[in-house]
């Protein structure tokens, strides 16, 4: 199971445990440093009037990430919310809005939002970005696969040229939309 | 094999005395253990609930129980959770919903609950499978 998924899609997917019990809902997505994994949650409370709560949800406490719901074994799995925040440096708004440049130094675009890997692997697959005239292409929005290792720092994100031409205008082209349509 | 929709709106009866101890109103089933392990009753006041171990036995007609456990039911407490199983949201264990409970086979000498429905797919889904059921959703194990 590695479906595909956009970050922004998580937010205000319910936290339900094994048990069947909703307990929270997403709040925002926490990446590694390196923009290549997630680490974790914030969450909020669910309902209308409910705020952020004081507890996070690390990726080590993930069942599943799913379509419709992240599991999760039992509600003893969320910690204090510092042990999610902490660790990652990059939350999902520092990687929105990121510079994609291409290593022979082309601008290429502007990250709308990360796609990540959903079930149990919870790795970036790829970014979803807003394409300058240096791609060539005709429509201005595109995904473009990553690979390994990632170079990003909080604004920056530099891809290998060769990735920048695997570039698909929508997730369902490359295969890749599996699971996030509904 | 009965099904959880036959034996809704039942009467109840307790073996003893012969009165009418109430109506069917649900089943409370043990996610894990597979089985049925209560009886949910209405018009005898807010939510009784009677324990599967106390049903005498349940026909197409009426569900029979021991007087006493009808009465200790009045106290018992019991989850909200397993209320409206019908309808109940379905979640496999990877975080996908799979559609709602439509119908749920048990039997009902044993309390082993068989099959569950889901929507409107006639190809059931074996109750082992079930890993929890909570106000939120009954969730599946892999099949």
């Amino acid at each position: 199971m590695s479906t595909l998924m956009l970050v922004a899609d998580l937010t205000k997917r319910p936290v339900v445990t094994l048990g069947g019990e909703a307990v929270a809902q997403i709040k925002d997505t926490v990446f590694d440093a390196a923009g290549g994994q997630i680490t974790g949650f914030t969450l909020a409370g669910r309902g209308l009037l409910s705020g952020p709560l004081k507890q996070s949800l690390p990726w080590s406490g993930v069942h599943a990430l799913g379509p419709d719901a992240v599991m999760i074994p039992a509600v003893e799995v969320l910690q204090a919310r510092d042990a999610v925040v902490d660790k990652g440096e990059a939350g999902s708004g520092q990687v929105r809005g990121a510079r994609v440049l291409s290593d022979a130094g082309l601008e290429l675009g502007t990250v709308l939002d990360a796609v990540v890997e959903g079930g149990t692997s919870g790795r970036v697959a790829g970014f979803h970005v807003a394409t300058t005239e240096a791609m060539g292409r005709h429509e201005r929005r595109a995904f473009l696969p990553a690979h390994g290792r990632l170079a990003m720092t909080g604004d920056t994100l530099v891809i290998p040229a060769r990735l920048a031409e695997r570039a698909v205008d929508d997730l369902a082209a490359a295969d890749l939309r599996k699971g996030t349509e509904r | 094999m009965m099904l959880l929709s036959q034996v809704l709106g039942l009467s109840v009866i307790s073996a003893e005395d012969a009165l009418p101890a109430g109506e069917v109103a649900g089943l409370g089933i043990d996610p894990l253990a597979c089985r049925v392990s209560e009886l949910y009753l209405k018009s005898t006041g807010s939510g009784d609930s009677v324990p599967w171990a106390q049903v005498r036995g349940m026909g197409p007609d009426a569900v029979i129980v021991d007087t006493a456990a009808a009465e200790a039911g009045r106290e018992s407490p019991h989850s909200r959770a397993h209320k409206r199983l019908l309808g109940k949201r379905i979640l496999t264990e990877f975080g996908e919903d799979i559609g709602t409970l439509t119908e749920v086979t048990f039997d009902p000498e044993t309390g082993a609950v068989g099959d569950l429905y889901i929507g409107r797919d006639p190809t059931p889904v074996p109750g082992s499978r079930m890993v929890g059921l909570g106000s939120y959703a009954l969730v599946l194990a892999a099949g």
